[in-house]
């Protein structure tokens, strides 16, 4: 009886205690920190499954049909919505032209993936309901959240988000996507280890850039470029030369022959396509200082048009 | 005698060599499944990481599990009746039950800060003394945090059965380290005064969670939140050890 009544003190002074650190942790500081149980959001584990996750938004951005073919979507289906600067959220290199589609098309004879692409085909005639078609776009856009926050520095992550923001069909974002491109752009600036974080930093970079000639081009009272432009493009083309300059590096160091193939083949069209955006956006901000010294107005309106067309393109 | 018994019997059932195998291997495994050819650097970082992931996973996995299992057979098969009649106390036939578990959890823990010392270590000799410091304060409030909950499992386990012990245990731990940082998310777009006591109230064991410290290498706690987190699951492990004592039954 005495022991127990002991050990209600003693549960009653650990609750006393618990209680006034608990007051006294309060008043230590009570800024909200995201939850990010055992780091995984944001770390090497988070790229991981961020990457894993693009199948998941793959197959949502495709209704559920994800594993066909160009050839073998029937033209009852509905077609694919662009919802990024390649084709779909899932890792570029399932497009038919690479060698992975290869890959898939040797696959094919695979009894296991005609099965896997048998459960996948839809074999209902008539098209989706639009509220299901709103209800996926919704749950693709949690999906596309939830992935970003687990690597905010994947340009094939960063890129369908900020289109699946901007280009929506069921309602864009625009100040959401600038916000987006923005914060990427930051936290790339933070943290510029490896090929892939430059490349996805100079993309945000053009895309803030985009955005700032799009503002000027509709007369908008907020637009910014070209001066504003000065700065992100200025940033786009450090990511670049650093990207040039750590492919350099790991070329010496054996490190570059460390990736696959695939996947250098992948960086390095990337590279060259976030390098040829740069080089437009850079002719169209070198036009408009041109014309401000007097000089030609042909070539701003070409440049800004090629611009803008390459934005469209993605 | 109990605790040579629980320690007899926990070697002889060999479950403990596949945990430590476990603690030991994974961690210089699962690195390799990050994108780490991109960027080597990561290696170090993923290592600490897996090795404190783990070492959460094993003890809530497999440790209280082995401490419910123990509450429960001691007490169905009588050997606590029969520590009794030889005069052991109630508090000494829990703590030798306990202190059996703690030697794996501290040798578990011993793993973890042996692979994050020595294998994940920076180079930097500033970077390295702080990265020792912060290994060190998250050991010590891992121990605050899984010790009593190792104590309750075993007292649950000998008043209920293991399966339902552990799974209260598990649940309580689950709860604290990974649902309340969504709770409190909750709580920030909504008005709910039950759930915001329910909140205070609750077991924030997610605050002895550094993984993030070692990761991005935030470098060492600071003493005064040191101090108020260690003040804060001492007071807690009183309450888990008392309500564990009340909990306890020496006979089914």
């Amino acid at each position: 009886m005495k022991t127990t009544l002991v050990t209600l003190m003693a549960g009653i002074f650990g609750l006393a205690i618990a209680s006034s650190a608990f007051v006294a942790m309060g008043r230590y500081g009570h800024d909200h920190v995201p939850a990010n149980p055992l780091a995984i959001a944001d770390s090497p584990y988070g790229q991981m499954l961020a990457r894993l996750a693009k199948n998941r938004i793959n197959l949502l951005a495709h209704s559920g049909q994800a594993r066909w073919t160009q050839e073998e979507r029937p033209a009852a289906a509905p077609p694919k919505r662009r919802i990024g600067r390649h084709q779909s959220a899932a890792a570029p290199e399932q497009h038919s032209a690479s060698p992975a589609g290869e890959l898939t098309t040797n696959w094919s004879h695979d009894w296991i993936d005609q099965m896997l692409n048998a459960k996948a085909r839809r074999s209902n005639p008539n098209p989706m309901a639009v509220i299901h078609l709103k209800y996926l776009n919704k749950e693709m856009g949690q999906k596309f959240a939830a992935a970003y926050a687990l690597d905010p520095t994947d340009y094939c992550i960063y890129n369908s988000y900020f289109m699946y923001l901007k280009e929506n069909q069921w309602g864009s974002d625009r100040q959401k996507a600038a916000e987006l491109a923005l914060a990427t752009l930051k936290r790339c600036d933070r943290k510029m280890e490896g090929p892939v974080p430059t490349l996805t930093g100079a993309a945000a970079a053009l895309d803030l850039a985009f955005i700032a000639i799009e503002d000027a081009r509709r007369g908008s009272k907020t637009a910014k470029a070209p001066h504003a432009c000065d700065v992100v493009v200025r940033l786009a083309e450090k990511y670049l030369n650093e990207y040039t300059a750590l492919r350099a590096r790991a070329m010496t160091t054996g490190g570059w022959e460390r990736l696959s193939e695939e996947r250098r083949k992948e960086l390095d069209g990337y590279a060259d396509f976030v390098t040829r955006q740069f080089q437009m956006i850079k002719a169209w901000k070198d036009g408009i200082v041109l014309s401000a010294n007097g000089i030609g107005h042909g070539s701003v309106t070409v440049a800004a048009t090629n611009a803008e067309s390459a934005q469209e393109a993605r | 005698m109990l605790f040579r018994l629980a320690l007899s019997t926990m070697i002889e059932r060999k479950s403990f060599v596949l945990a430590l195998f476990f603690v030991l291997t994974v961690p210089f495994a699962l690195p390799y499944l990050t994108p780490w050819e991109e960027t080597p650097v990561v290696i170090e970082p993923a290592r600490a990481q897996a090795a404190w992931a783990c070492l959460w996973l094993v003890t809530l996995g497999w440790l209280f599990y082995q401490g419910s299992d123990m509450g429960w057979r001691y007490s169905a098969n009588g050997l606590f009746q029969y520590a009794k009649s030889l005069g052991v106390s109630k508090w000494s036939r829990l703590c030798q039950l306990w202190a059996c578990g703690m030697i794996f959890l501290v040798a578990m823990v011993a793993i973890a800060l042996a692979i994050n010392v020595f294998f994940c270590r920076p180079h930097q000799a500033d970077e390295a003394r702080m990265w020792i410091i912060t290994c060190f304060q998250y050991a010590g409030l891992f121990l605050l945090v899984t010790s009593p909950l190792l104590f309750l499992s075993i007292a649950l386990g000998s008043r209920f059965n293991s399966a339902a012990a552990y799974c209260f245990v598990l649940g309580i731990s689950v709860y604290g380290l990974f649902a309340l940082p969504y709770v409190e998310l909750y709580l920030q777009h909504a008005t709910a005064p039950l759930l915001s006591l329910f909140w205070y109230l609750s077991p924030h064991y997610h605050i002895a969670d550094l993984t993030s410290r070692l990761v991005f290498r935030m470098g060492p706690m600071d003493m005064t939140a040191m101090g108020m987190m260690t003040l804060y699951f001492l007071g807690l492990g009183l309450v888990t050890w008392s309500c564990s004592y009340l909990m306890f039954k020496e006979q089914k």
